[in-house]
């Protein structure tokens, strides 16, 4: 773990300030944060605020795994990782671990812009809410791991923008599921964002729109735990054919 | 921690008879294929402990694809490479203890300083706190590059940056060291400085695997190389033992007092046709030629120049440059050897086969 951790220290000395990190990681939701609390009134605080949340959790965590590892593909400097003596497992939770920080930072951003806009932050069951933070991180990061990892620069872009764009507005994050036609009401389950959102509106408001509070902990958990089984197999093998 | 530390003793001790008993490396029968193509073929050789191992070949022979192999970094499709009995990607981790590489591109972190850099690359090394700092020191020594420790890598030159990379590849005191095109697009004086370091290192018992496409440097530098073409290997053996086996004959430079017209070359190109081995490169008042006999050539060259009211001012007699007995073994090995292949064969065998 200590390797990990040295290569997650290096990455934010190198890229916290990378304007694709603060963009994509920071003002674009900070952006859907202030779009999103016109529409409270509408459609509810307890639909809305975890929206936000959601939102900015999803594009802070998966921002600086992918800046990290396309930079350092794109310069061969990955390629100095790949000859060290690393893991499988130093390599993915050194940048997951740098997305779950930036997901964190995210997530107080959305707390203080919330606390901003609407005078108040409720959070019911705070064990719960952080656990769903943690979760929903660790899940975001490592999607965005395995995608940089697997893909080039360019197609990581394109491709994340395709799951985040997707989750956004199909993945039950800020138009409730039953609000979706029939049809898609199907395939949003198998979005990972309909649960982290629904536990973090447990954690928050004590209600859920979609699937009880447990099970979406769960579905998480099984989630994050295949993709970082996929992301461990798959990490060494991508960089070294 | 006693155990800990047992157990760091006794690997160690593991480790020490292995250096006795295993070869540095010895790439088996290593074959790499990337979908259609294949990268390598059946590829076997050694590497001596305290050795300097030249690979060379064309552009696609394999070489940077064998470096990987022995780094720990590829993961061949059928055959292995053993780093002191070590299977270099089954048990990367430890072959990459052993081993520093200096990858073909400047791959340090460019928004790190140097010093960043190697204690950085200590720390992924699993050197203490204190062991890194002074290998970053040491390194930095080593290489010249004590006053750009806080300078960021990114903003240093082209020949700055390879430095960095070679301390980079030398943290960790590996007991291997493989170098991809260690002294690409640098000026004379890096590469030189470079070089030199190679020889130092040598000198210090530890094994070098050296790539590159500049002939002259890894003819000089190694006592074996293996030649790549296709990849397939179609040479293994010492330098000196390719232009014996190519009997290239000497290399002649003669200057003239003043530039022959084109009537009279192309006469004198006819007169010495049977004395010569090859195309002559001729630019007016310069000759080089490949003889098998010089004196004759000279003699002959001489009394028909003389008639002519000119004469020989200048008159070099070389060994073959490395760079043609390259390109002649090259030439002459019209396929590569597929699969099975015995070292040091005159490789114009190779097509009657």
């Amino acid at each position: 773990m200590s390797k990990s951790i040295a290569i997650f220290l290096k990455d934010l000395k190198q890229y916290y300030l990378k304007a694709p990190v603060l963009s994509w990681g920071f003002l674009f939701p900070i952006a859907i944060i202030v779009l999103l609390t016109m529409t409270v009134k509408s459609y509810g605080e307890s639909i809305m605020v975890p929206a936000m949340f959601s939102v900015s959790l999803l594009f802070a965590s998966t921002s600086m795994a992918q800046v990290a590892v396309s930079f350092e593909k794109m310069n061969g400097s990955i390629y100095r990782l790949v000859y060290a003596p690393l893991t499988g497992f130093d390599l993915v939770a050194s940048k997951t671990l740098g997305g779950l920080f930036y997901g964190l930072i995210g997530v107080f951003i959305a707390t203080l812009s919330v606390y901003l806009f609407t005078g108040h932050l409720i959070v019911i069951h705070i064990l719960y809410f952080i656990a769903s933070i943690i979760l929903g991180s660790l899940l975001y990061s490592l999607m965005s791991v395995l995608i940089a990892l697997t893909l080039d620069p360019l197609k990581t872009v394109a491709t994340l923008n395709i799951a985040r764009f997707s989750m956004i507005f199909f993945g039950g994050m800020i138009i409730p599921q039953a609000l979706l036609p029939h049809w898609m009401q199907e395939l949003t389950l198998a979005f990972p964002s309909l649960y982290i959102t629904d536990s973090i509106r447990y954690g928050m408001y004590n209600s859920w729109e979609t699937v009880d509070p447990y099970t979406s902990l769960i579905i998480t958990l099984i989630i994050t735990f295949t993709l970082y089984i996929i992301a461990y197999r798959t990490a060494l093998k991508s960089l070294t054919p | 921690m006693r155990i800990l530390n047992i157990h760091l003793i006794i690997s160690s001790l593991n480790i020490g008879v292995m250096y006795l008993a295993e070869p540095p490396i010895f790439v088996d029968h290593l074959f790499k294929r990337y979908g259609r193509v294949i990268a390598v073929k059946q590829l076997t050789f050694k590497a001596g402990e305290g050795e300097i191992l030249g690979i060379l070949g064309p552009n696609g022979a394999g070489k940077t694809t064998t470096l990987r192999a022995i780094a720990g970094a590829l993961k061949p499709t059928m055959g292995k490479v053993l780093v002191y009995g070590l299977n270099s990607y089954r048990e990367a981790p430890k072959v990459k203890k052993i081993i520093g590489v200096m990858p073909e591109v400047p791959s340090l972190f460019p928004e790190l300083t140097v010093k960043e850099n190697l204690e950085f690359l200590g720390k992924i090394y699993g050197l203490a706190r204190s062991e890194t700092e002074e290998a970053a020191r040491r390194t930095a020594e080593l290489m010249e590059l004590t006053e750009y420790l806080e300078v960021r890598y990114g903003h240093l030159s082209k020949g700055l940056k390879r430095r960095a990379d070679m301390s980079g590849a030398l943290i960790h005191d590996p007991r291997i060291v493989v170098l991809d095109e260690p002294t690409a697009g640098l000026d004379v004086f890096s590469s030189s400085h470079l070089r030199n370091i190679i020889r130092e290192l040598r000198s210090t018992g530890k094994t070098l695997i050296i790539s590159s496409h500049y002939i002259d440097e890894v003819m000089e530098l190694s006592q074996r190389v293996v030649i790549l073409y296709k990849g397939a290997k179609i040479y293994e053996g010492a330098p000196r033992r390719l232009r014996e086996i190519l009997e290239l004959g000497k290399r002649v430079k003669i200057t003239f007092d003043q530039s022959l017209d084109y009537s009279l070359w192309e006469a004198l190109k006819n007169k010495i046709a049977k004395s010569i081995e090859g195309e002559p490169l001729f630019t007016g008042d310069f000759l080089e030629v490949y003889t098998k006999d010089p004196l004759l050539l000279l003699d002959t060259l001489k009394g028909y120049l003389a008639t002519r009211g000119y004469s020989i001012v200048d008159i070099d007699i070389l060994p073959p440059s490395w760079e043609d007995v390259f390109k002649r073994y090259m030439t002459e090995a019209k396929q590569p050897v597929p699969f099975t292949v015995d070292s040091e064969r005159k490789p114009c065998s190779c097509g009657a086969e």
